[in-house]
């Protein structure tokens, strides 16, 4: 009986405490040598991101909806505030290509890097604090891979930008 | 970082973090059954989880299985609860007893790989140009490295528990078995 009421407040204790899943999003950026262009994609978790932007733009939206363009623009408003790439002290644009689900509960965005010299000098300054406003456990993970530069870095928000010396 | 060490890390990080701790919860819940003497147990018991979901992890991020991800993260937290169960109502020191717990670690290994693998195949998802191999071991490698670390803790609280305070082994087990249930059933409603 003694063991059983134990039992019941280590239960009862513990009842109340909650997981919280790994928050991370994945990243590429990359020199197309058939295209001749350099390109950022990104994974998000759809789940994750999706409630985000619900919160923040005060309008559902969705798995589904996503990628209709009205709440594609949300999206691509949100993505432009949170990521930046500097070549030397000069920001980099970059278009959007596509955005779509490349798996279950995996939305991918894909953008071209507009005028990003891969032949520069100059060091390539990236900042991603891509949903860092959602989850305090949120990381992101860049694979760079501008020749003969590769690394991965892991951005968090005690480091939030990278300095890739080319 | 090269790629080998980053994924690598990024196991060890993945089965460590106490924030996502449904891995690390399910290593500790089995091995709380077992006293200090029986430390070969506990390692075979180890040793067939890993083998589990070092399987499905492998074929389900080459893509050789598919998972359903929501069942795969429903089923993960009623291993756990079936541990904590299995762990107050099995008596201590019965050999048919452990030969059960051991196929239940190897079939709820399988069941963890998948969850692993879910989580790095996003990460992998048009990322990784070319073979997935090599991160696919770093990856695995680190959670091996970082469920080493967890049952190494584990022991060493074990052995101050027995040895220090003297502490009945039924209290322990009953103690961590109660705080996997609780935790596995808060898993569970998350889920649903």
């Amino acid at each position: 009986m003694k063991r059983f009421l134990l039992f019941l407040i280590v239960v009862f204790s513990f009842a109340f405490a909650e997981a919280h899943p790994l928050k991370m999003t994945t990243g590429r950026i990359y020199y197309d040598n058939d295209q001749q262009k350099c390109f950022l994609v990104i994974n998000f978790f759809t789940d994750d991101l999706t409630q985000h932007l619900t919160e923040i733009y005060h309008f559902p939206i969705t798995e589904n909806n996503i990628t209709e363009e009205s709440n594609r623009e949300l999206f691509l408003d949100y993505f432009k505030k949170k990521f930046s790439i500097y070549d030397g002290s000069k920001e980099i644009s970059y278009t959007p290509e596509y955005v779509k689900h490349a798996d279950d509960n995996v939305l991918q965005v894909k953008f071209i890097l507009n005028h990003l010299n891969i032949k520069s000098k100059e060091d390539i300054k990236v900042v991603n604090t891509l949903m860092f406003d959602a989850f305090d456990n949120q990381s992101n993970i860049i694979h760079f891979e501008l020749k003969p530069q590769k690394e991965i870095v892991l951005f968090s928000t005690t480091k939030p930008f990278h300095v890739f010396h080319l | 970082m090269g790629e080998l060490s980053f994924y690598l890390t990024e196991g060890v990080r993945h089965i460590t973090d106490p924030k996502g701790f449904d891995h690390m919860l399910f290593v500790i819940t089995l091995c709380s059954f077992y006293q200090l003497n029986e430390i070969k147990k506990i390692l075979i018991l180890v040793t067939a989880f890993t083998i589990g979901h070092s399987v499905t992890l492998a074929l389900s991020s080459l893509d050789i299985i598919r998972v359903n991800q929501t069942v795969v993260e429903l089923l993960i937290p009623i291993t756990i609860f079936v541990t904590s169960i299995f762990n107050i109502t099995a008596k201590q020191q019965v050999n048919s007893k452990f030969g059960l717990n051991y196929l239940l670690a190897l079939f709820f290994g399988l069941i963890h790989g998948m969850g692993f693998s879910n989580f790095f195949r996003s990460m992998m998802m048009g990322i990784q140009e070319g073979s997935i191999a090599l991160p696919l071991f770093g990856f695995n490698m680190g959670i091996e490295l970082g469920q080493l670390a967890i049952v190494a803790v584990f022991l060493v609280m074990l052995l101050v528990y027995t040895k220090v305070f003297k502490g009945a082994h039924r209290d322990w087990k009953i103690f961590f078995s109660g705080a996997g249930a609780a935790l596995s059933i808060s898993l569970i409603l998350n889920q649903l």
